[in-house]
């Protein structure tokens, strides 16, 4: 996982809320809201707006997304082209990085 | 968001040697390492080899240079776009007190339009609007000039004159007061501004005079209806850019007798200064207040 912020941040709009991406993702909750508010730190803006019911994506928010499912996908392609390359059929389970080292 | 694992491969492909990337990227060379065997790890292939002192990729890492060049590329376009705004576009909660009246709201809703012409907002009313500060809101707007204790940093928007106003119809119907003493021959209905009391007007000289409010309450709006239903002489809020069709429903009582400063002021925790985002915003509103 080398965006685990961008991850985080589509799978949270995606699921409507950060109950329903843990459970989408199997990432638990807390992780989640930490990888997404590091991206927000970063960027320096808030991308989803929280509330009770779930969550709405900002303005900037949708910005970001626009950009965040681009990368995502290519990121998925390097790695296919690498695994073409060396020969190898499948992603490894569970051996890709977790994103929150540097 | 830095690909540091991309990075790292780049990094590697072009020094051809783990410590001058390691010197390139600004870390160790057991980071560089980590890095290039988490993306091996990633993709089920190692993506470098040793080839005596020096290090060359293997044909996985040799194949996704070029996509990782693109992806890095990618990522930085993005962290640029939120880098070279020099406008927020962003979404704002702000903490509001109770019952702005609309001269006031006026005036910050023109605020809003001409600072951050490209966000959007949310006002949350609260009695105590700074207690939402950190929580639930990223700025807030508050009576002043006197605020509690707080690391803030803040801004006068409005200085606004609170005074005594009536209808025209109440006035005629009861009678204009003259002097301070007629007051107790009428309904009063006073803003309590926070942390102030509501048992004395605040006079123009200083002093202050005792009278025994009808009705007190925190809800300038709710004060501001009374004065336009005809059924008391307020004590109000009054902005510098008045509601044309209030401004001419309501008239001064004891104009120039009755008086006292009071300021909206911009509160911002001090520590959301590191935030681009808010740091913006104050700088934004400084300049425009500024203008006035």
């Amino acid at each position: 996982m080398e965006f685990p912020g961008l991850e985080a941040l589509v799978a949270i709009s995606d699921a409507g809320s950060l109950s329903a991406a843990a459970q989408a993702t199997g990432i638990p909750r807390t992780t989640l809201a930490r990888r997404l508010e590091r991206l927000e730190a970063e960027l320096g803006d808030v991308l989803l707006s929280r509330s009770e019911t779930g969550v709405a994506v900002t303005p900037p928010g949708e910005l970001v997304l626009e950009h965040a499912r681009p990368i995502l996908t290519a990121y998925s392609q390097l790695l296919e082209t690498g695994r073409q390359a060396a020969g190898v059929r499948a992603g490894p389970t569970g051996s890709d990085p977790g994103g929150d080292r540097t | 968001m830095r690909p540091l694992r991309l990075q790292a491969l780049l990094a590697v492909a072009e020094t051809g040697s783990i410590a001058a990337a390691a010197r390139r990227e600004g870390t160790g060379r057991a980071v560089i390492r980590r890095r290039l065997e988490e993306l091996g790890n990633a993709i089920g292939a190692p993506l470098t080899t040793r080839a005596g002192l020096r290090v060359e990729l293997t044909p996985a890492g040799e194949a996704i240079v070029g996509p990782a060049q693109a992806l890095i590329a990618q990522t930085e376009g993005l962290r640029r776009l939120f880098e070279q705004r020099d406008t927020p576009v962003g979404h704002y909660r702000v903490a509001g007190p109770l019952g702005l009246a609309p001269p006031v709201t006026t005036r910050v809703r023109r605020l809003a339009r001409q600072v951050l012409p490209g966000a959007t907002f949310e006002l949350i009313t609260d009695p105590d609007p700074i207690s939402l500060l950190e929580t639930d809101a990223d700025f807030a707007l508050a009576f002043g000039p006197i605020l509690p204790p707080g690391p803030w940093k803040t801004t006068r928007l409005i200085t606004m004159n609170e005074r005594l106003v009536a209808t025209p119809e109440y006035l005629a119907k009861h009678g204009t007061p003259r002097h301070l003493d007629d007051l107790d021959d009428h309904q009063l209905v006073v803003w309590r501004r926070p942390g102030h009391g509501a048992r004395s007007l605040p006079l123009s000289d200083g002093g202050s005079h005792p009278v025994t409010p009808w009705l007190v309450s925190n809800d300038s709006w709710f004060v501001w209806n009374t004065a336009l239903g005809h059924e008391a002489i307020c004590l109000l809020p009054y902005g510098p850019l008045p509601d044309p069709a209030s401004r001419a429903e309501l008239v001064p009582v004891l104009d120039g007798v009755v008086h006292r400063r009071c300021t909206l002021q911009a509160v911002f925790p001090a520590g959301s200064m590191s935030l681009p985002r808010l740091r913006t915003v104050w700088r934004l509103v400084r300049a425009v207040v500024a203008e006035f």
